[in-house]
């Protein structure tokens, strides 16, 4: 395995891991809302952190768009 | 075909299976351990789902390398025998069993290159092994892929931790456990399309070399059929012991903790699969697992237990060469020597598993106490 990959591995799968992850939590928070704060989430917050949602999702599919061989 | 061959082959069909069968138990691990762990998923829920999604894996990829060992075996210049493959085979389900005795995670395709060297330099001589390969493809990057996951999975912890700080601690962690359900399904999907084609490319390549299929072709489907069922089986039979160490003999795993973990090992295995080689599912979910656990501030890693798994990564090799070297040994002296071989495995697997009877871990202790230990404690055996 040349070094070049390595990094090239490291820095890929980090970036979509925090980019996923981030997006993930932030629907989250945005979805449920901070503590003490829950019932002041309104629908822009909801539609915003069904948008973060979708981007989960469009991830996930991705990933098994790579994982199932018939797709590529 | 002869007799002589037609006992070697259903001798190596019998042992892919078991292989097969031991990959899948001692795998189930990587992909349900956090999210048995965290509570997202129910013990027997996740191996159930494991298993499944292994098998479904199984039937979507069934385009098998074109050599066994993927290139760490001159090919080209050794035949490799049915009898190199049993050996190799015996080697490798013996240091799987071993290692799942003593709770420890290792990489069932490491164990199996090793098996087979070790047989081919018994078989063959050591001109049949290509030791860049073994150094490229095995050592390399079993010292470098816990590292690439585990520094994803420590930068995840840290982005997400700072995004929810300000949330209620127990509608964050619900939300988590959801999300890794869908990881930890997505890492056992992955897994299933990757690791029952070593055991179909081992029958088929097998079949193609005693003449009863022809050069070039796939698996056949009877042999997807019994691969997948055999890795969905041993999944579903759960490698507790290995689960525990994974779950909750590393560190404590929270649901933030175990999505990052699993969405890390997912991500690194697609991505280094995607560029053209391939790491251990073992190593990279490890080195999550680690990662996480430093992820948070104030969490702590049991490196103890983090330094024997290093070892028992780069023992894998060799330790499944020895037994597969020992085995080819006896085994090319004549048939009766390849036979002598089954019966020993048969007896030190029996062994292997009646120790694990002194003290058995489940799926209804899995989360009870952090490590795993042969003997029961005294409380344990006062109780029995």
């Amino acid at each position: 395995m040349q070094v070049a990959n390595f990094f090239l591995v490291l820095a890929v799968a980090t970036g979509i891991v925090c980019g996923v992850g981030f997006l993930f939590a932030s629907g989250l928070r945005l979805l449920v809302g901070d503590e003490g704060r829950q019932n002041q989430v309104g629908s822009a917050r909801k539609a915003l952190a069904y948008l973060c949602f979708a981007g989960c999702v469009a991830v996930v599919i991705y990933a098994l768009y790579l994982i199932i061989p018939v797709f590529h | 075909m002869d007799p002589v061959t037609l006992t070697v082959v259903i001798l190596v069909i019998a042992t892919a299976l078991v292989f097969d069968f031991t990959n899948g138990f001692h795998d189930t691990a990587n992909a349900m351990a956090t999210s048995i762990a965290t509570g997202a998923l129910k013990p027997k829920t996740a191996v159930m789902a494991a298993g499944t999604l292994n098998l479904i894996g199984a039937f979507l990829s069934t385009e098998v390398a074109k050599t066994i060992s993927g290139g760490i075996i001159n090919e080209q210049q050794v035949t490799i025998q049915a009898g190199f493959i049993f050996a190799g085979l015996v080697g490798a389900i013996l240091w799987n069993l071993i290692t799942w005795l003593v709770g420890l995670p290792s990489s069932s395709s490491h164990a199996l290159f090793g098996g087979l060297v070790g047989a081919v330099i018994v078989g063959a001589g050591v001109e049949g092994v290509n030791f860049m390969a073994v150094l490229n493809k095995i050592l390399i990057p079993a010292l470098i892929s816990p590292v690439i996951a585990g520094f994803a999975a420590f930068c995840a912890v840290r982005v997400m931790s700072a995004v929810v700080k300000k949330m209620n601690e127990q509608q964050m962690e619900e939300g988590y456990r959801h999300g890794q359900t869908i990881t930890a399904c997505l890492l056992a999907l992955s897994h299933g399309t990757n690791d029952a084609q070593k055991t179909m490319g081992i029958i088929t390549l097998t079949l193609i070399a005693v003449g009863e299929q022809a050069s070039g072709t796939g698996p056949q489907f009877w042999v997807v059929l019994i691969c997948g069922l055999a890795i969905a089986m041993g999944t579903y039979m759960g490698g507790w012991r290995v689960i525990r160490t994974l779950g909750k003999g590393l560190t404590e795993v929270t649901p933030l903790q175990g999505f990052a973990s699993e969405a890390a090992s997912t991500t690194t295995i697609l991505v280094s699969s995607h560029l053209g080689f391939a790491l251990s599912t073992t190593q990279v979910c490890s080195g999550s697992i680690i990662g996480c656990g430093l992820g948070k501030k104030g969490n702590a890693v049991n490196w103890k237990v983090a330094g024997k798994m290093l070892i028992a990564w780069l023992v894998t090799f060799p330790a499944a060469g020895l037994v597969g070297a020992l085995a080819c040994a006896l085994a090319k002296t004549s048939i009766y020597g390849t036979i002598a071989v089954a019966v020993l495995f048969v007896a030190c697997a029996f062994i292997i598993f009646r120790l694990s009877r002194r003290n058995p871990v489940n799926a209804t202790n899995v989360n009870e106490g952090t490590d795993v230990k042969l003997n029961p404690t005294n409380d344990a055996a006062a109780q029995a």
